[in-house]
């Protein structure tokens, strides 16, 4: 067998052509924009506004590798802020144990996820997505639908820290997971048992791994990262929001740079690094549209469009993968018969 | 060391119906025991509670004389038992080695997945089975037979004590058959227990040992193969009842006039197939599972494009680009899978029986005639003998049989024009005893003038209740055969006139 180099699978990846469009997004930009674009200013707006949704990224594409889906992470990062918040107001713990908190209570919502899954059979789909309404909900009962001040000095400076005065450590720290993400995918048994689970989950049950398990696992390292990048989004504004999180988006916006990334919708195939240059090429794509003055109603507009592309293009790079592995098994069939008609 | 198995009065229930009934016997170590039956005996079934996939209802697994209870998989891949699945269950987008050793990959001194010692070890296992297969290949590239293989070697690799093979040669050439035997040959000599489900006579004469029969979910005999034929074999698994169920039928005689006239039919999945229904006439479609009896159905009821040839119908020749313009010249369909396309089940018989007709049901206003509607269900449950308390009650509730009857008399009732009806596999699922209600009633329905297009792929369904039967292969028709020229073997014969096994397997049939 001869191993693929490096850089053939590189150009093979669903990467390769995000990051050209990247690339050419870039100079458009920079030369429309005439030199705004590359300002630190917006570079920083950039990189602050893809924290969150990289610390979403993380859970979100793992789960859509094991063929299940959550569409109330959004809704878990806002509950953890508030709570995060609410704690920090109304007493006086250091804020470190508040967050010890909060990261338990995200640990209780990936429970009560995984039990809507595994043990009522709900869809994911379904339960996740009714879910998000319970936690929004929580969200604006916790303080009448007002936001809370976060006034602890020492965590807000998590948000606005820059390394060389460009380079936000948070974004940093959120990258560091990533990779230890796509670490653990391509080379821990339990990685490669998610992309079985979601390959064929009943072929992996019959092979001795535990669906429900791997699952649980990974609702609840989701329910753990949504709340990191919800309290990571807080840093940077000094308050918690019930409703700002989810109407930003930034959970949709990841889901789509998932599936535009190479993670397919059902499961099994895909990784978190092409997902990684989606979310930044969305992003870029947005802060064209704000840099360029194009109105705020066409980029939502825009953004949809986006995806709705997204979405066209997974269905066809499907559909000619199914094509091609019908094909190459046509051919083995007809190189098999060739010799056993050699053999006789 | 040599183990056992023995199945101590296992029972399984699903509701409505009983799939396996107190089912007693033991493999041992060192022997090969082949499980037969026909369609629906409950082989898979059997080996589903053997794999721990579905837990059964009554009676107790024992392995070397312990009581044993799976409630996984896992659990029983640990007790030391492995099952290869007829329908192959592999992960298509995931590598070999990594199929190979799914719940146990290879790690290296970090914890890591370590790639190499894992190629390593499924060359090893590969070579083994001289087959030329790269571990790193992605299974879904491969050819079904090396899929299969593959498939037989994540049991194999396992290395336990108690395996059992469902139908493994189905898809296989002459070639993997001899592998398959040899690896089988081996692990026999090593004292393991096999257990063989197959159809295929001579590969049972050839591999087993013990021949255990089931029947409707009943174990009918244990038999040792040196010491029995294939026609005992045979009589064990069909018994005689269903031989009565056929003699006891009114049959009907048809009549001259052409109904359907199929001419050169092509569709996607179909080539060039002919034949002609008459008034009155119950035509058999027979053929192996993926010959296209199907799609000659759906082609002929407008569900699939009709890329080439000619339909007539009461010699006039007819394009349908839609079900509805079918339905309306005439032509009925009752698919195999009625849950999913036959029946909504979550509405009331009355719903379901007149859902054709509604538009036909209005009174002068818009809106439709309930008690129209009412007369014509209650006929129809009349008719067709429909176990329900009321004609309001939801499909979903009743048994299958009873569901089955519903499609009936919703293309046959008095507002129906039905001059043709296409009936996919209507008993698939059904008890014996509803069954014979059934042909009963087809029976009845074609001595009423309809024209009937029966596919069923079981024979002796097809045999007994077909005028004359036409038998498909890999999309075309093989040939044709009268009432008086069909038996199991003629038929079979044509279905797989080009499959080696053909000629030496007596009774053949598919899932």
């Amino acid at each position: 067998m001869k191993k693929p180099s490096v850089f053939s699978t590189f150009l093979k990846s669903k990467a390769f052509p995000l990051i050209i469009i990247l690339v050419v997004m870039t100079i458009i930009t920079m030369v429309v924009s005439q030199g705004r674009f590359l300002s630190t200013g917006n570079m920083l707006t950039v990189l602050y506004g893809i924290v969150i949704q990289i610390a979403f990224l993380c859970g979100i594409g793992t789960i859509l590798i094991s063929g299940n889906i959550d569409l109330s992470v959004g809704g878990q990062a806002a509950l953890s802020t508030m709570i995060f918040a609410w704690l920090c107001k109304s007493s006086s713990m250091p804020w470190g144990v508040a967050m010890l908190i909060t990261f338990c209570a995200a640990v209780c919502f990936g429970l009560i996820n995984t039990f809507l899954v595994n043990k009522l059979h709900f869809p994911s789909f379904i339960a996740t997505i009714g879910m998000s309404s319970v936690y929004s909900g929580l969200c604006s009962v916790m303080n009448k639908g007002d936001n809370i001040q976060i006034a602890r000095a020492s965590f807000t400076a998590i948000g606005k820290t820059n390394l060389f005065g460009w380079l936000p450590i948070s974004f940093v720290f959120v990258i560091i997971i990533l990779i230890i993400f796509q670490f653990v995918l391509s080379y821990t048994r339990f990685g490669r048992s998610v992309f079985m689970v979601g390959d064929n989950q009943q072929a992996a049950r019959l092979s001795g791994l535990n669906p429900d398990r791997v699952r649980m696992v990974l609702f609840i390292l989701n329910s753990v990262l949504a709340c990191l990048g919800g309290l990571l989004w807080s840093a940077q504004a000094k308050l918690a929001s019930p409703t700002a999180i989810v109407s930003s988006g930034a959970d949709m916006r990841v889901i789509s740079a998932a599936i535009l990334g190479g993670i397919a919708f059902t499961g099994g195939t895909g990784n978190l690094i092409s997902g990684f240059v989606a979310v930044l090429l969305l992003n870029v794509f947005n802060n064209m549209l704000i840099v360029i003055n194009v109105p705020t109603y066409w980029t939502v507009f825009a953004s949809g469009l986006v995806l709705a592309v997204a979405l066209t293009m997974d269905y066809f790079s499907t559909k000619r993968r199914q094509q091609a592995l019908l094909e190459a098994a046509a051919a083995a069939e007809a190189e098999e018969m060739g010799e056993v008609s050699q053999a006789n | 060391m040599a183990k056992t198995l023995e199945f101590r009065g296992i029972g399984k229930s699903y509701p409505g119906v009983r799939a396996l009934d107190n089912v007693n016997f033991k493999a041992e170590g060192g022997k090969v025991l082949a499980l037969m039956g026909e369609n629906g005996a409950g082989k898979s079934t059997l080996l589903k509670i053997l794999n721990g996939d579905q837990p059964a209802t009554e009676g107790e697994i024992l392995v070397d004389g312990q009581v044993t209870a799976f409630h996984s998989p896992h659990d029983a891949q640990v007790a030391g038992i492995s099952v290869i699945y007829q329908e192959r269950q592999l992960m298509p987008s995931m590598s070999v080695m990594e199929n190979l050793f799914a719940d146990s990959l290879h790690t290296n001194k970090f914890g890591l997945v370590d790639r190499n010692l894992l190629y390593k070890d499924a060359l090893e296992i590969i070579n083994e089975f001289g087959l030329n297969i790269d571990p790193a290949a992605i299974v879904g590239h491969l050819s079904i037979a090396n899929q299969q293989m593959v498939e037989v070697m994540k049991a194999y690799r396992r290395n336990s004590d108690i395996i059992a093979y469902d139908e493994p040669t189905a898809p296989l050439s002459e070639k993997e058959i001899d592998l398959l035997f040899k690896v089988i040959e081996k692990q026999k000599a090593a004292g393991k227990a096999i257990i063989y489900v197959s159809h295929r006579m001579s590969e049972i004469f050839e591999i087993s040992d013990e021949i255990v029969v089931l029947k409707d979910g009943k174990h009918v005999g244990t038999l040792t193969t040196a010491a029995t034929n294939s026609a005992e074999l045979i009589k064990m698994m069909v018994g005689r009842d269903i031989g009565d169920t056929y003699s006891s039928l009114r049959r009907n005689t048809p009549q001259e006039e052409v109904v359907l006239e199929v001419k050169n039919l092509s569709s996607p999945k179909v080539h060039n197939v002919s034949f002609k229904i008459h008034k009155g006439e119950i035509l058999g479609l027979s053929g192996l599972v993926g010959a296209g009896r199907t799609e000659v159905a759906r082609a002929i009821f407008g569900v699939d494009p009709v890329t080439g040839g000619e339909i007539y119908l009461n010699g006039k020749k007819v394009e349908f680009r839609h079900p509805r313009e079918a339905i309306d010249a005439g032509i009925a369909l009752c698919p195999e899978d009625r849950k999913e396309e036959g029946l909504i089940m979550y509405r009331s018989i009355a719903d379901n029986i007149t859902m054709p007709v509604v538009s036909s049901l209005r009174k002068r206003s818009k809106f439709i005639d309930r008690g129209k509607a009412a007369e014509v269900a209650e006929k129809a449950v009349k008719t067709f003998d429909i176990k329900t308390p009321s004609i309001f009650k939801m499909v979903a509730e009743l048994s299958g049989g009873n569901q089955q009857k519903v499609i009936l008399g919703r293309w046959t009732n008095e507002m129906m024009q039905t001059r043709l009806l296409i009936l996919d596999e209507p008993t698939k699922g059904i008890d014996v005893g509803t069954k014979a209600e059934i042909y009963q009633k087809i029976c009845d329905l074609a001595s009423e003038g309809l024209a009937v297009l029966f596919i069923s792929s079981e024979l002796t369904e097809v045999i007994n209740l077909s005028d004359r039967i036409v038998v498909m292969r890999g999309g075309s028709v093989s040939g044709e055969l009268p009432r008086s020229e069909a038996t199991e073997e003629n038929v079979l014969t044509l279905a797989m006139a080009e499959e080696k096994h053909a000629a030496s397997s007596g009774k053949e049939a598919e899932e």
